[in-house]
């Protein structure tokens, strides 16, 4: 059976395989750039250069993170919680996986904002404590660990998403 | 209509959220530790550490592609091409609009993925043998930045048009 493209599946994509996923590589890679900006290991000129490209990092994934839930919040979940006969609620509730819409979307949703309103967090730490955060080992400690809870929830709404998106595809 | 789970469809799931997403991930990251690899911004213990973490980064990448690439070829791909009316590609054939999916752009996947295969193993290679000369060498570390760059390039291509498959026509 041919699934064929509509242009909700589409928008789906753009959700999960271009945002979200985007937003998941950026909050990996400005991960291990904060775990590397230390004054131990960079001259006062690494340490410039890096939190110049760490702050342009973290405003693309910002974009990207916040266009990533307000496509999913607002468009998407709009879709998938239609109830008519084809949407992805009334199929999933009618087929007795009314677990997978009242749990996993559910949470899926939340744990997504959770993700982007922490790393917003972190973003404007970094902002604010600035050339600090190479000295400071507990600032960056402080980021770091939001960063880690950003990064787990927004995984996990990631493999939910995947899941979801496997079961009871949007068209 | 609920697609349920099968054995076929998680190992799919896994060669390419779990593997293949990994290798793009672990990809960029290489690429982000040789760029970061410069003498004039790392102190000697900064430097050591960023020799480390090319070392580490690159073979982690290339673990990953292999995994992804060699569970794609003899192990999703088998499930795609299979005889029989139900399996994606004779689904794809029948719709005269859709087969190219089948003829061209599965074909186009597997030789790029194992292009950039090539390409990360090369930048491997290369790095171990010249690990020595990699940050005092601004044109090696160039090298190496090209051959990540094109695998992940390849990566992305192969991941783009495997997630457009998985859409179309899921494995089962």
């Amino acid at each position: 059976m041919v699934v064929d493209f509509t242009w909700r599946g589409w928008w789906t994509s753009l959700h999960g395989v271009v945002l979200g996923a985007t937003f998941l590589l950026l909050l990996i890679v400005t991960f291990t750039a904060l775990v590397r900006l230390q004054s131990t290991a960079l001259t006062p000129e690494g340490v410039q250069v890096r939190l110049r490209w760490l702050k342009r990092g973290l405003l693309l994934m910002m974009a990207v993170g916040w266009a990533a839930i307000a496509l999913g919040t607002f468009v998407i979940d709009g879709w998938f919680n239609k109830h008519t006969a084809a949407s992805p609620y009334t199929i999933l509730n009618a087929s007795g996986w009314w677990a997978w819409q009242e749990r996993v979307m559910e949470w899926k949703e939340r744990i997504s904002w959770v993700s982007v309103v922490l790393a917003s967090v972190a973003v404007y730490l970094v902002f604010y404590y600035d050339r600090q955060l190479a000295d400071d080992r507990r600032a960056r400690s402080l980021v770091l660990s939001l960063y880690t809870v950003a990064l787990s929830a927004g995984s996990i709404a990631g493999v939910m998403g995947v899941l979801l998106a496997k079961l009871v595809p949007l068209r | 209509m609920i697609i349920p789970f099968t054995a076929h469809g998680w190992l799919n799931t896994a060669h390419g959220v779990l593997f293949g997403g990994g290798y793009i991930v672990l990809l960029v990251l290489a690429l982000v530790a040789v760029v970061w690899l410069r003498p004039t911004e790392l102190t000697p213990s900064g430097l050591q550490l960023g020799e480390r973490e090319v070392g580490v980064t690159v073979a982690a990448a290339t673990a990953a592609a292999w995994v992804a690439v060699t569970t794609g070829t003899w192990g999703i791909y088998p499930w795609f091409r299979a005889a029989g009316p139900g399996s994606p590609a004779a689904v794809l054939l029948a719709h005269p609009s859709l087969a190219f999916w089948a003829r061209w752009v599965i074909g186009s996947k597997l030789w790029v993925a194992w292009a950039s295969v090539g390409c990360v193993t090369l930048a491997a290679l290369a790095g171990y043998r010249w690990r020595r000369r990699l940050a005092a060498e601004g044109v090696l570390r160039r090298r190496l930045v090209g051959l990540l760059a094109a695998a992940l390039l390849g990566a992305t291509y192969a991941g783009a048009v495997g997630a457009l498959l998985a859409k179309l026509a899921p494995v089962r």
